[in-house]
């Protein structure tokens, strides 16, 4: 009886220990970091991807101008997506203020992405993409993805190093130093191994349980259309409604099988991708390949099939979120090696390096 | 990691685990059941005879009671919406468009002529431009609402008109004009589509708009859509006539 107990125990205690262990341990900052930048530099494309027409898209005086904004308020009808706060509606009618905003939020952007004062920037950048999600008439649920990247990124910063780092006064209100992009660089003095940090590994963890929770949604959805069991789901965005005539579809008679074939089997490993997602998204080696091939691959058809632009870099982002520590310091090393064998090759004189070559294959001749 | 790296770190309180620990897992379980209240579907259903909805039929269904109850009362109004995490991860992308959407904008000056013709999307704008100008065209999307019962026929009172209805009246199988008519129309006796009143908001303030940025004193909105063409369409194609578009006139306004 008490050995059953003590067994008992045991088992609670390594569900416990399993618990700790995957929301509790400290982890290097690198991966998070990488993410920061990667992730802040999507966010400064996609709000350049406005340039010129900002105005038009977001301000009170453009394609949805305040008076709409009241009307839709006052719609008993659902609209397809839901109005909330932006801090853009704060500029009211005045052009000026609204432009003032729209540079500001390009520069908080940058900041963040640079990893100046992230505390701050952080909040600020979740501020801005939320900001920008403003005009329902325009928005697309990529638009939406971006937001859940930089809400995670905001907790992820404001939590980072305040437990384990070491910081001054300064560093805990504003963000630690050693988040700034070449810090190396920079304070070659004060450039230290960065300690490791819980907050990182916990905002990981929820960016990658909440992407999960994504693709299987994603997936049970698509489970309930037609389209994906008959395997025709990417023949709309291939063939649009627009461009197609009688003729043309008369014609493509003649490859039908074979592209309905190949459309029906890369839809379905799509589906299969999706199901097993949370079977392959922790598991190391090979399945890495399966997990960052696939979200490329994603990417592409995103981008090239169904022309979003957002889908695919938050998917890959998403997906890289789920690398291990040492896998980023791989990433990193190999990156970092890379760069230094091209400066090293760009700095050393062509004349130099033909005789050494010359020098190695003569001695292995020997 | 390695272990020496590990032994730098201070170990995290049992007090601040527990509460990461429940704010982390209220904070999915609240997203996880925002996903799970969403209505599924188009299901076929066959329940019978009884008051309340056609006996069979395609429809959708609602999310699970818990999930909906937790949803509206608190995930939506006072987590989800603050946030701004509103997607409930069905994506449109998913699902066929029932409607592919181009409209034309007519700019006209004080005297009604036609200054300039806009067309969106815009064949030169950029991808990023054109992008965005698709989602607004198919915010304009058909099918429009069928209009509801008018129930009893309406008097006026003293002294003020009957406000009139706007409906799109076919003129024939591929044009339809949005319309005001009178209440006591005999149009309206016989069922009619009209405009959401989404799409009418939207129209009026881009034509508002483009009607500011061109200075034009008058703008008319004239949407072309199809039907989406179909798989089914590689093995029979359909009538020459389903691949033509429809004309929608949402009249002239004036900002």
């Amino acid at each position: 009886m008490s050995n059953d107990r003590s067994n008992a125990g045991a088992e609670i205690g390594l569900a416990g220990n399993a618990w700790t262990r995957f929301w509790f341990t400290p982890i290097p900052t690198t991966g998070l970091h990488c993410l920061r930048v990667l992730s802040g530099l999507l966010f400064c494309a996609w709000l350049l991807s406005f340039l010129g027409n900002q105005v038009g898209f977001f301000s009170l005086t453009g394609w949805l101008d305040a008076e709409a904004y009241r009307e839709l308020q006052n719609q008993p009808t659902p609209i397809p997506a839901p109005i909330g706060w932006s801090m853009l509606y704060l500029a009211g009618n005045s052009v000026a203020l609204f432009q003032t905003m729209y540079w500001g939020s390009l520069l908080i952007l940058l900041l963040f992405t640079l990893g100046v004062a992230t505390r701050i920037t952080g909040v600020l950048t979740w501020v801005v993409v939320v900001s920008f999600l403003a005009n329902p008439a325009i928005t697309y649920e990529g638009d939406y993805m971006l937001a859940i990247l930089a809400f995670y990124l905001m907790i992820g910063h404001l939590m980072l190093g305040q437990w384990n780092g070491n910081l001054s006064i300064a560093e805990r209100i504003l963000g630690a130093r050693g988040d700034i992009v070449g810090t190396r660089w920079l304070f070659p003095q004060a450039a230290t191994e960065q300690p490791l940090s819980h907050g990182a590994n916990l905002m990981m963890r929820l960016l990658q349980i909440h992407f999960v929770i994504i693709i299987l949604t994603s997936v049970l959805h698509k489970f309930q259309l037609s389209d994906w069991w008959a395997g025709v789901a990417l023949w709309y965005p291939l063939n649009p409604t627009l461009q197609a005539t009688r003729e043309s579809l008369i014609r493509a008679q003649s490859s039908r099988e074979t592209v309905l074939f190949f459309l029906g089997l890369t839809g379905y490993l799509v589906l299969a991708w999706q199901l097993a997602f949370p079977l392959f998204a922790w598991r190391t080696g090979w399945w890495r390949g399966i997990l960052l091939g696939g979200a490329m691959l994603g990417w592409i058809g995103a981008f090239f099939i169904f022309k979003l632009p957002l889908f695919g870099p938050f998917t890959v982002l998403c997906c890289l979120s789920f690398l291990r520590p040492e896998e980023w310091t791989w990433i990193t090393d190999r990156l970092r090696s890379v760069w230094t064998s091209i400066a090293v090759g760009k700095s050393e004189p062509a004349s130099k390096k033909v005789p050494v070559a010359a020098g190695t294959e003569t001695n292995i001749k020997k | 990691m390695s272990p020496s790296s590990t032994a730098r770190a201070r170990p995290f309180p049992l007090g601040l685990q527990v509460a990461c620990s429940v704010l982390a897992v209220g904070h999915l379980l609240l997203i996880g059941l925002f996903a799970l209240a969403q209505d599924s579907g188009p299901w076929w259903y066959d329940v019978g005879p009884n008051d309340v909805m056609p006996p069979s039929g395609v429809n959708h269904s609602p999310g699970p009671v818990f999930a909906r109850a937790i949803t509206v009362n608190f995930t939506e109004p006072y987590y989800v919406v603050p946030l701004r995490m509103t997607h409930n991860y069905h994506f449109q992308s998913n699902r066929r468009p029932d409607y592919s959407v181009y409209f034309e904008v007519f700019l006209k000056n004080e005297r009604g002529d036609v200054l300039r013709t806009l067309k969106f999307p815009d064949d030169k704008a950029s991808f990023w431009v054109r992008h965005r100008q698709e989602i607004l065209a198919q915010n304009l999307s058909p099918p429009d609402q069928q209009m509801p019962p008018r129930g009893n026929e309406k008097v006026a009172a003293g002294g003020k008109d009957l406000p009139k209805v706007e409906i799109w009246v076919r003129e024939d199988a591929h044009t339809k004009r949005l319309k005001p008519v009178e209440e006591t129309d005999d149009l309206l006796r016989e069922s009619h589509e009209v405009a959401s009143p989404w799409a009418k908001t939207l129209v009026k303030s881009y034509l508002r708009y483009l009607c500011r940025e061109h200075g034009a004193a008058s703008a008319e909105l004239v949407r072309y859509s199809r039907r989406t063409v179909l798989p089914l369409d590689l093995y029979a194609p359909r009538p020459e006539d389903t691949f033509k578009e429809l004309k929608s006139y949402f009249g002239e306004m004036k900002p």
